[in-house]
């Protein structure tokens, strides 16, 4: 079998092309320029006033709580900012799992960390309107903007509801937002709420079930009741009754409430692994050479009961993306966030097909592409099965 | 078997007290508040305090500490002049009020005349007939201190609360009988025992009812679902397995997996434009479970196309998933079944083609497909909701949804549970059919259900 017919290097590129786009975003739609010459004049006055002389407004707007209402886009510009360092030491390490799993939790929790550090607020500059005023009036202005001068929230007043066009790739939604510059911030959202859901759920599905199958007895007996009631919880139905009823609809809370109804899985599988593990030659091994039962649980156990939880995290991801596109779909999303299921959801409103066909195909492609690696992972895991792999 | 079942039964009920208690948490995190018009002319805080004794909302939710109410904590409601607050705290408050009305201290008048709010209780004709008796014999006995003089009245007022110390200021268990008894949720799981589940905030009428009354939409859906999954599953998975290793089997297997990561919210908006507003096809009414006029003078031929069309759609949507699901399951079974000692024996005593897969190998591959239906019910069911939202269809979904937009607690309450009854029922109906398909499976721990979950 040749590299290249590997549906998981096909998969992989796929997932990194996804999240690429997601956190390419504002380098690819923003209505602020990177690079800006400004004289004094037309542009340095009235209102929406931009600085004059020579600026790198792009870098600032990229922390700008003003024009990134929401933490989620924060932490992904500036792990987009971040990437300068982290791509070429993933590429470089690129051989070593590990490498990879550390640098890019490394990467995240760095982006999530400069979004707080170096969070600030600007007045709002109306960069694309006194740009073309001051061009109109013929002064001397240079600026360069991402391919896409709009924001998410920019609203291009009298183009709303419009079908695909040149100004507008993907048409507008129905006050005039362009499509394509919200699918695009909007695999942000899905991406965050896939990555932290899962990881909630991983680290307490791992904890709890990695404990009930090394200490046995009575925290097995409890963590075992623990697991049979989660998994009856109504997760969606709980999102939505906190989200509804919530004050100030959050994202955050939306992670939070699917990755902890959504652990029990990943814990069974822990514990599954572990109890099959107990009896191996080579754990009884290690116990006779003396290590202590939580060097054999770390060393041993855990990295065996690897598998099973990957295939779990995957199709977690593909249903907390499901979950939320779904929330918004029924009009229960974080309004600070572009989402791919507020777009489905304008779409069903007005019946556009643009609306409907462009956010959905994204959700489908998104959800495909976790569920195919998830049964992947799954058949190459389990040699029983590898003869039925298509 | 029999005390398997009743073991499964008596763990659904920690389960769904479990469930019961996070959903009233997360329900009453943010008080429900009564739906009155803006430019009404309705005195809001009247309306508000009779709404929230209506529904019991005075209470504190799951422990109530007023048994510790002190002077200091009177004082400061006195001073923030908080009606509201004092009022709920009624017979908590007039041990210390008692103590403020005392002659001598600084705020007595004020002190007294709260104590002339807090201590007279309403009777309600829904309460047992001892409790009113109660509170009857207590209002009496209060009309009578408050008409002695000035003079006398605060000693009468000792005299009457020392004679029902047990009823203002409990002691011991009954302290603790009160923080966990005298709660929303102490009352709430009462009223559950009792199957009832209250009302509804906006329309007054019984949560239950109109829940039972959405059902039966629900579950014509649902099992319309059910059926045309399992119609379609079956061929579909045999036809694969039989064609195994080929170009179909790839093309079929790879559309099934794609119809099975498809959001059923998106089909179902694609449906809707493509097949309901003329653009380009009208064959399909954009929603509802019957046509809203002329369906009463209907034949009842016709009324059964009018609801078969409706619901045509909303199948289809809800079916698929669980197709695509079903028939992979079918497709490995087969081949389990097609690769068996018995098949072979079936193929060399000169059976057809036809005789072996029907007769031998597709029968012995379908009886575990039997226990599948408690996977797929829970979908089913939680799919439902999404689907009846976007086909306007009446059932226990959408009046979920409208419950959960409203903030109505008691109707979110009650349809969690449902839900929550049926999801458990599913589990055990399947767990059970699998011992009856499948003699050798002993009662232990499920298998880990990975992969067939949806979040809808």
């Amino acid at each position: 079998m040749t590299r290249s017919r590997d549906p998981l290097v096909s998969l992989g590129r796929a997932i990194v092309v996804l999240v690429a786009l997601a956190l390419a975003a504002p380098l690819l739609a923003l209505d602020v320029p990177f690079y800006a010459s400004i004289p004094t004049g037309v542009a340095t006055t009235g209102v929406g006033a931009v600085p004059e002389g020579v600026s790198l407004p792009w870098f600032e707007a990229l922390v700008d709580v003003r024009r990134f209402a929401s933490a989620v886009d924060r932490s992904a510009n500036v792990a987009l900012l971040l990437s300068i360092v982290f791509v070429p030491l993933l590429v470089r390490f690129r051989r070593s799992p590990r490498a990879i799993v550390f640098g890019a939790c490394a990467w995240l929790l760095a982006g999530v960390a400069g979004a707080f550090v170096c969070e600030c607020s600007r007045p709002s500059h109306d960069w694309v309107g006194k740009v073309a005023a001051a061009r109109a009036a013929g002064q001397d202005v240079r600026a360069v903007f991402p391919p896409l001068a709009f924001a998410p929230t920019t609203i291009d007043a009298g183009h709303g509801r419009e079908p695909p066009s040149a100004r507008h790739p993907l048409g507008t939604d129905s006050i005039g937002r362009d499509v394509l510059v919200r699918v695009l911030y909007g695999a942000r959202t899905s991406i965050a709420t896939g990555l932290l859901a899962t990881s909630i759920a991983v680290v307490v599905g791992v904890l709890l079930g990695a404990i009930a199958g090394a200490r046995r007895g009575l925290a097995d007996a409890v963590i075992l009741r623990l697991i049979e009631v989660t998994a009856c919880f109504p997760g969606f139905l709980l999102v939505m009754t906190w989200v509804a009823l919530a004050e100030r609809t959050s994202l955050y809370a939306v992670m939070t409430i699917l990755g902890l109804t959504g652990w029990p899985t990943i814990a069974r599988l822990v514990r599954a692994e572990f109890l099959r593990q107990a009896d191996l030659e080579y754990r009884v091994a290690a116990t006779a050479l003396g290590a202590p039962w939580w060097r054999v649980v770390v060393v041993h156990l855990l990295p065996n009961a690897c598998s099973p939880v990957l295939v779990a995290a995957a199709f977690s991801v593909s249903g907390a993306i499901l979950a939320e596109s779904g929330l918004a779909f029924l009009n229960l999303g974080d309004p600070t966030l572009a989402s791919w299921g507020e777009l489905l959801r304008q779409g069903r409103e007005t019946g556009m097909l643009h609306l409907i066909l462009a956010p959905g195909f994204l959700i489908f492609v998104t959800v495909t592409v976790m569920n195919r690696l998830a049964s992947v992972l799954r058949d190459r895991f389990d040699p029983r099965r590898c003869e039925d792999v298509r | 078997m029999g005390r398997y079942v009743a073991t499964r039964l008596l763990l659904a009920l920690p389960t769904l007290l479990l469930i019961l208690g996070v959903v009233f948490a997360v329900v009453h995190a943010v008080p429900p508040v009564p739906s009155v018009e803006i430019d009404s002319n309705v005195d809001l805080r009247s309306v508000t305090r009779q709404f929230r004794r209506e529904f019991g909302l005075d209470l504190p939710v799951f422990v109530n500490t007023r048994p510790w109410t002190d002077v200091d904590d009177v004082l400061a409601l006195l001073d923030a002049n908080d009606e509201d607050a004092m009022l709920e705290l009624r017979r908590f408050a007039v041990v210390p009020l008692l103590a403020l009305s005392e002659p001598g201290q600084e705020r007595s008048i004020e002190a007294w005349t709260w104590l002339g709010r807090c201590v007279p209780e309403d009777v309600d004709p829904r309460e047992p007939e001892t409790d009113r008796a109660r509170k009857r014999e207590r209002n009496s006995a209060w009309a009578i201190v408050t008409s002695r003089s000035a003079a006398e009245r605060v000693g009468a007022a000792r005299e009457f609360v020392a004679a029902r110390l047990d009823h203002y200021a409990p002691q011991g268990l009954d302290t603790v009988r009160v923080m966990f008894g005298e709660t929303q949720f102490a009352t709430y799981l009462g009223r559950v025992l009792r199957l009832d589940f209250g009302v509804s905030v906006h329309d007054r009428k019984p949560v239950f009812d109109t829940l039972v009354g959405r059902l039966k939409y629900s579950i014509g859906i649902s099992f319309g679902a059910i059926l045309l999954a399992y119609v379609f599953a079956i061929p579909l998975g045999v036809l694969s397995a039989l064609w195994r290793g080929t170009r179909k089997d790839a093309v079929l297997s790879a559309a099934l997996f794609s119809l099975y990561s498809l959001p059923s919210f998106f089909v179902a908006t694609i449906l809707l434009r493509v097949f309901t507003v003329g653009e380009p096809f009208s064959w399909f009414p954009p929603g509802g479970f019957h046509s809203a006029r002329g369906f009463d003078a209907m034949t009842p031929w016709e009324r059964v196309l009018d609801v078969a069309q409706h619901l045509a759609l909303p199948i289809v949507c809800l079916a698929y998933p669980s197709l695509a699901y079903l028939s992979r399951y079918v497709r490995s079974s087969m081949l389990d079944a097609l690769g068996s000692d018995w098949v072979r024996t079936a193929r060399a005593k000169g059976l057809s083609q036809r005789a072996v897969v029907v007769g031998h190998a597709l029968r012995n591959a379908l009886l575990p497909l039997v226990t599948l239906v408690g996977n797929v019910l829970p979908a089913v069911f939680g799919g439902a909701l999404v689907i009846e939202v976007v086909f306007d269809i009446p059932g226990v979904g959408s009046g979920l949804y409208q419950a959960i937009v409203q903030r109505d607690p008691n109707l979110i309450l009650c349809g969690t549970l449902l839900l929550s009854v049926l999801t458990l029922a599913g589990y055990l109906v399947s767990d059970v059919l699998y011992s009856f398909v499948d003699p050798r499976i002993r009662f232990g721990e499920r298998s880990p259900r990975v992969g067939t979950e949806r979040v809808r």
